[in-house]
């Protein structure tokens, strides 16, 4: 199987400021990857530099991800835009006409439970609901990975919780790949395959943690694999070993 | 027509209409008052009652007169609409043309328009085209600095997911920059409705035949305060019937906003 991603070597500066350096790692087809890490340590960074949207300084990665399904930490749905108006947008940009992209997003809607909604600002939404648009929307572009920067940072935990949930449901049936960054181990846990922990700033890879193996799906919450291998986690993000 | 009528009514029913008959009953009250303590004649403070003797018995040529103003403060505000607009997006699109136009816009703006108005008539002579032109002037400098402002506080997040949606730059103005902008220009153009018929009067003080500003060179040289006064309540009423059209056309063309969000 070829990878989706291959990052090797990567590494940012701003300034003085590194804050990047030397980061390895693959991403395999139809596999879910989080990138968990301390606050400012540079995952966004990282997946700008992988969208396109930043330059590195140095090192290589097979293909840039500039026609992914981004989903941005914040101000992901255009306040003026409807519903259906967000989500056709990546597809109105492609020069699709308007009968052919509605219809190609109605059959989504029932899977992202947005029927009914179509005619609704954002501001009408709840929170969740609102992800779940620039999620359609993210899946709408046509790209097989869909990057999310924190998509359920600010939600409430019960909300978060479905999400996560129907996040993993969704991409399994869509059959892409997911690449996330996550503060929360147990979104970590639940939505990835694979878990790329990240150092404080100068962000470089500590550990690369299997959560679970492609064809047997995610770990469940209540799973003896899932409570060991939260622990191996917390132990580390608990080791204060810097990159070298 | 009839849901749009009825709420107009619902609105004008409300609490609203109670404001303004309290608002101007004040107003009147205070005038009459005033009068009444100093014991001003007719002929140095008219009472509301003269005024409105005169708003009536003038109206056909208090009409003909307004209609010359609002045609001249409507044009004003338009053509500084376009080109507010315009140089504001020129400004965010080159950094070049922001550096040289800023400090112009400013230094434009702290010229009394008292002065910029008889240039302009002797540029332009004393028809409407004038008045239009000191309007424009006077109304540019809201207009092109909200915009810009507008065009400027977007959120960098928005561009970068329109990015990788491979947005062209035409695109990312259509699909970003203008609606979101579009609270701050309209903001910005009601501003500049309340400045647009003092712009298109100052211009008419200076010299023509029409327009509410030549009634009121009229009545000053006349010593008719009471249709002095009738013209300045009919300066106000132009003033707040455009800035209730721009208020209007920003409910219309910001359904969004009145459900509480932004960018």
């Amino acid at each position: 199987m070829t990878e989706s991603v291959r990052v090797r070597g990567l590494e940012k500066r701003f300034g003085t400021l590194e804050v990047l350096r030397r980061i390895d790692f693959d991403v395999l087809p139809g596999e879910s990857i989080a990138l968990l890490g301390p606050s400012g340590c540079g995952k966004t960074t990282l997946l700008r530099i992988l969208l396109g949207l930043d330059s590195a300084d140095a090192g290589t990665f097979s293909r840039p991800l500039d026609r992914a399904g981004y989903l941005p930490q914040e101000s992901v749905l255009f306040p003026w835009k409807r519903v259906m108006e967000n989500i056709e947008l990546p597809l109105q940009l492609q020069g699709i006409d308007r009968t052919a992209r509605r219809a190609a997003i109605r059959k989504h809607l029932a899977m992202f439970g947005l029927v009914g909604f179509e005619t609704a600002y954002p501001s009408e939404l709840s929170g969740g609901m609102k992800q779940r648009v620039a999620l359609l929307r993210a899946v709408m572009t046509g790209a097989k990975i869909l990057v999310l920067d924190e998509p359920f940072g600010a939600l409430d935990a019960r909300t978060r919780h479905q999400l996560q949930r129907w996040l993993a449901d969704v991409v399994d049936r869509l059959k892409m790949t997911l690449l996330f960054i996550t503060h929360d181990l147990d979104e970590a846990l639940v939505l990835a395959h694979r878990i790329l922990v990240l150092s404080d700033r100068p962000a470089t890879v500590l550990g690369d943690i299997r959560a679970a193996t492609l064809p047997e799906g995610r770990l469940k919450r209540e799973s003896p694999r899932y409570h060991a291998v939260r622990d191996e986690l917390i132990r580390l993000i608990s080791t204060k070993e810097g990159p070298r | 027509m009839n849901t749009v009528a009825h709420r107009i009514a619902r609105r004008w029913r409300g609490r609203e209409l109670l404001r303004w008959i309290l608002s101007l009953g004040t107003l009147f009250g205070l005038w009459y008052a005033v009068i009444w303590i100093f014991r001003f004649p007719d002929y140095i403070l008219p009472s509301p009652a003269a005024v409105g003797q005169i708003l009536w018995k003038d109206a056909a040529l208090l009409a003909n007169h307004a209609a010359m103003t609002l045609m001249e403060a409507s044009a004003g505000l338009v053509l500084a609409l376009v080109l507010g607009i315009g140089i504001a997006l020129l400004m965010h699109t080159f950094r070049w043309v922001r550096y040289l136009a800023y400090p112009q816009l400013v230094l434009l703006q702290a010229i009394p328009l008292i002065a910029v108005a008889p240039i302009v008539i002797v540029w332009f002579g004393f028809g409407p085209m004038a008045k239009v032109l000191v309007v424009a002037f006077v109304c540019f400098f809201p207009v092109t600095v909200n915009a810009f402002e507008g065009f400027r506080s977007v959120s960098p997040g928005y561009r970068d997911l329109l990015d990788t949606f491979g947005a062209s730059r035409w695109s990312r103005y259509r699909h970003l920059y203008i609606p979101a902008s579009l609270p701050g220009i309209l903001s910005g153009a009601r501003i500049a409705a309340t400045y647009s018929v003092l712009g298109a009067v100052i211009g008419e003080w200076l010299g023509g035949s029409r327009g509410i500003g030549v009634y009121m060179t009229r009545a000053q040289r006349s010593f008719r305060n009471d249709r002095l006064f009738a013209a300045i309540v009919l300066v106000m009423i132009l003033s707040f019937g455009l800035f209730k059209l721009v208020e209007a056309t920003e409910r219309w063309a910001t359904p969004w906003m009145r459900r509480g969000q932004h960018v």
